[in-house]
């Protein structure tokens, strides 16, 4: 099944730091307005006050973008919403391409200070009726992420099931490995 | 195979039809083969509402914007399809039980945008919801036993009951059964289906906490004992909102028996003789006071003895556990031994005994009563391993746990802590109460919640160097005068609205001062004077300071706010009133959390200062004195005085108004109603987008129609309208303000 949305998580390199929340307040109204990301964009969404939430977000029609701050690690976070049908393995590349060119945005600006590791991208199925987080549901999608590891990472990428102590939460996985490079380079990858 | 057949066995089959029914709906709606407005009143009824930006605009800070949502039908009055919407999901009494959380966790990760929102009716909220979603969202809820259904319309909305039902010391008996009763009685009545507002229920243990709130809902039912029978006390007609109202005795005792059908009366009563065309004077508030509650109550009576005899009357009552859930072991005493950091302070702010001995409720200080959904599932094993009693949301954007044996007090404080909702500060000034405001509220004027916010990280860090009597304080905080945020009950309470100055739009905020929580919100607050929104946080210092310093042994804040007068708290905020020009001060031109420039409304144009603007300018100032003078009538008991200079107040707005395009108008009163309701009010110019005319229909009305005999309430309620017939007078000259200037930019480029 394909599902309503999938997540893509950029982590920062120093997953602990601490955010700059107006900094991306400011940020994040200067994307809707220069429409610097892809997207209908709507509005900024200041969950600052709420720890380890989903920090300052990017409120838009058919994906969200925010600062996450989730357990404790900080990232970028592309949500593509709204999905009605399509490959999954389309619909993977294309979620983990908006997370990217969004944290690569926000690295060009400058202005909100964090810079990002691309080593990794963590992925979630958010649609439980399509994707439930367990051994089952992980062995039905793990053919695509470890297709995607490899376009991303190279030869020796990994896919680590996140999450599998949790089955109440969404289905995720972890996506790693020392061939990554830049930003760039991913996305590359990725719409070639 | 979708929701709707996974969960086919698990919903009660009328929840089930009214659901699918909905969503036969919204389908028919996209194809435009059912009216608008007929579809927007049928998702309201199902607690779908519209969220601000759905009329796809949005000004950016420099121009208005139009979004670029696909052209399909609407689903309401200048409301597009595809603009996200709340979702109002009703809580009776607040109770909620771990797989409930658990399933509205989920629902906050797949529609929403995994948040979880209290709101000060003990709902919980979910924002940026795509109306296509709704059908699947409340399938999930009703599976484990949550509606929707009338959370939003002109119905009965959730049940409201005190969160220590049941555990508390000083509560006649645990009025929670009764709660559950009156919901399930009331859920989709043939009786409430046809009222022209909203009608909100209320149910309070005791007298004296505030917990219920009872004097300022609709109804209200505080749990009393005559004879050895249970019953109620049942009050009416209270309300917040523009003019608040305090509720009025129905009943000093009613019979537990005949709750539900004294209820149904008061309904069908309501649905008769209650206002339809004016929404605006269409709570049962207004009927109350239009009647006489003596009236009323005969009516009520009447009524009663025509009801058919309803079984559920008596049954629904019955069948209820007077406490719901058990403790999962016996109550025991917290031991002495290692404390973890932080635990002291948080066991004296968020931990209560209950009335049964070794047993505590803990409270949850939600900033601004957000949860993540990690934090709701986290919040349901601790539920689980802890408490044998279900959690509760509460009016103070919060959530209890009941029933935790005190010995589980260290492993609880470390549990929420881990989960980053061990905050400690509950029910202190810490613990600001906000409405939703600006962030997605289509009638936020101000950024309630970036202010709260504010206010809560400044007063946290330094919360234990502030004096019991200031940590005792409540803030609330509304984003307009609508009082979602209930700022009339704080001892310092704010609400949004806008000032020019220089040119430009300025957010400002109104302060509100020695509102009575106790007592289920026994007293309101006063306003004292909008102040710029950047200056909330030094006015809060200013007045908690001052009431520090001056405070009398045991004074309260209201007893000191009554003591030092209206004049002497003025004097304290009079400083931060003034705003510096934009290029000295820009910061002041934007609100909390917000980057862009201020604007109301959208305006969607740059403002600058014009002739028309600074006449205003000085002709509202007498306005505003002959407010303020009318409040330190009222204070010193000159009632008449105190209505005769609000009306005067509303007099020398409208004037001010008027004066922009006749400027001979003269002072006489009918003279200037007259010209103000031919210019401005016949032709709508003054009318707020929402509001409509009500406030200037206040004008009007008094002009018509002036009081025989003025008491303390008349009095108050006239200042009521007075504010917000200057605020409306504001808004108003910028609207034509901002007008004028699109038409000469317009020449310009021609």
């Amino acid at each position: 099944m394909i599902p309503k949305r999938i997540s893509a998580k950029i982590f920062t390199t120093e997953p602990e730091e601490a955010v700059d929340h107006d900094a991306f307040i400011a940020l994040f109204h200067e994307f809707i307005r220069e429409k610097t990301v892809e997207g209908l964009l709507l509005d900024v969404a200041d969950y600052a006050h709420v720890p380890e939430g989903p920090g300052v977000m990017l409120i838009g029609h058919d994906v969200d973008y925010g600062i996450d701050q989730t357990a404790g690690r900080a990232g970028l976070l592309a949500v593509k919403k709204r999905i009605e049908g399509g490959e999954l393995a389309a619909l993977l590349d294309e979620t983990v391409r908006l997370g990217l060119l969004a944290a690569k945005a926000v690295e060009g600006n400058g202005s909100a200070g964090v810079q990002f590791a691309p080593g990794a991208v963590q992925v979630q199925f958010i649609d439980r009726l399509a994707h439930e987080n367990s051994d089952a549901g992980f062995g039905s999608v793990k053919g695509e992420l470890e297709a995607l590891a490899k376009r991303l990472f190279g030869e020796g990428a990994q896919v680590e099931r996140a999450d599998a102590d949790e089955p109440r939460r969404p289905l995720a996985a972890t996506l790693s490995g020392a061939g990554g490079g830049a930003i760039d380079d991913l996305v590359a990858r990725l719409s070639s | 195979m979708g929701w709707k057949e996974v969960l086919n066995d698990k919903i009660d089959t009328a929840w089930a039809e009214e659901i699918d029914h909905f969503d036969s709906q919204v389908a028919l709606r996209k194809q435009g083969k059912l009216d608008e407005k007929v579809f927007a009143e049928t998702r309201l009824r199902r607690g779908v509402y519209g969220q601000r930006y759905d009329n796809g605009k949005r000004h950016d800070g420099f121009a208005e914007q139009t979004l670029a949502f696909a052209d399909v039908p609407t689903k309401g009055p200048e409301t597009v399809w595809d603009a996200p919407g709340m979702c109002r999901i009703k809580i009776p009494y607040g109770g909620v039980s771990p797989e409930q959380m658990e399933v509205l966790a989920d629902c906050s990760e797949e529609y929403s945008d995994a948040i979880l929102h209290v709101t000060t009716r003990q709902d919980f909220q979910l924002h940026f919801v795509h109306i296509e979603d709704t059908a699947d969202l409340m399938r999930r809820l009703a599976a484990v036993g949550i509606t929707t259904r009338e959370a939003c319309g002109n119905s009965v909305r959730n049940v409201t009951g005190c969160p220590l039902a049941g555990t508390c010391k000083t509560e006649t008996f645990d009025i929670s059964p009764y709660a559950q009763a009156l919901m399930t009685f009331m859920h989709g009545h043939p009786d409430v289906q046809d009222f022209g507002r909203k009608f909100k229920p209320a149910f309070s243990g005791c007298e004296t906490e505030a917990c219920g709130l009872v004097q300022m809902h609709d109804g209200g039912y505080v749990a009393k004992v005559k004879d050895g029978q249970k019953g109620f006390k049942i009050v009416v007609g209270g309300g917040l909102g523009a003019v608040p109202h305090q509720a009025e005795v129905l009943s000093e005792f009613t019979p537990v028996e005949e709750l539900l059908p004294t209820m149904q009366a008061v309904a069908r009563v309501f649905a008769r003789l209650g206002e339809k065309q004016n929404r605006n004077r269409a709570r049962i508030k207004f009927l109350v006071a239009k009647l006489g509650i003596e009236e009323f109550r005969r009516l009520v009576e009447e009524e009663r003895k025509t009801l058919p005899h309803d079984d559920r009357w008596t049954s629904l009552i019955e069948d209820m556990a007077e406490t719901s859930g058990e403790p999962v072991g016996p109550g025991e005493a917290l031991a002495g031994g290692d404390r973890p950091e932080g635990f002291d302070e948080w066991l004296s702010t968020n931990a209560r005994s209950q009335r049964q001995e070794g047993y505590s409720v803990v409270t949850l200080n939600l900033p601004l009563g957000d949860l993540t959904a990690d934090q709701a599932r986290a919040l349901a094993d601790i539920a689980r391993r802890y408490t044998g009693d279900n959690m509760r949301t509460t009016v103070e954007q919060n959530m209890v746990l009941r029933f935790v044996r005190n010995a589980d007090l260290v492993a609880v404080f470390e549990a929420l802590t881990q989960a980053g909702i061990g905050a400690p500060g509950g029910e202190t000034i810490v613990d600001v109460t906000s409405c939703p405001g600006t962030d997605t509220c289509k009638l936020g004027i101000a950024a309630s919640r970036g202010l709260g916010g504010e206010l809560r990280q400044r007063l946290a860090a330094k919360s234990a160097s502030l004096p019991d009597a200031v940590k005792a304080l409540r803030i609330k905080i509304s984003g307009c005068f609508n009082s979602c945020g209930q700022h009339h009950l704080a001892d310092i309470g704010f609400y949004g609205n806008s000032r020019k100055v220089d040119g430009r739009t300025v957010p400002h905020f109104q302060v509100i001062l020695g509102g009575q929580w106790t007592e289920n919100a026994g007293q309101y607050g006063m306003a004292m004077g909008s102040i710029p929104s950047k200056a909330a946080p030094q006015v809060v210092e200013a007045l908690t300071d001052a009431y520090a310093q001056g405070r009398e042994s045991n004074e309260t804040f209201r007893e000191w706010v009554e003591r030092i007068g209206k004049r002497g708290t003025r004097e304290i905020i009079k400083p931060f009133m003034k705003v510096a020009p934009y290029a000295e001060a820009p910061e002041f031109y934007s609100d909390w959390g917000d980057v862009r420039e201020f604007t109301i409304g959208d305006l969607g144009i740059g403002e600058c200062a014009g002739e028309m603007v600074s006449l205003f300018g000085i002709e509202v100032v007498k306005a505003e004195s002959q407010g303020f003078d009318a409040q330190v009538a009222l204070e010193e008991g000159d009632f008449e005085e105190a209505e005769d200079l609000a009306y005067r107040a509303m007099l020398s707005a409208a004037r001010a108004l008027v004066r922009l395009e006749y400027i001979d108008v003269t002072e006489d009163a009918n003279d200037i109603v007259k010209e103000f309701k031919a210019r401005f009010f016949d032709t709508e110019r003054f009318f707020d987008r929402f509001a409509k005319g009500k406030f200037g229909q206040y004008l009007i009305d008094r002009n018509a129609t002036p009081p025989a005999s003025v008491d303390r309430d008349e009095a108050a309620r006239r200042i009521e309208e007075s504010q917000l017939f200057i605020e409306a007078a504001h808004a108003c000259e910028l609207r034509e303000s901002a007008a004028a200037n699109l038409a000469a930019a317009a020449r310009a480029e021609q």
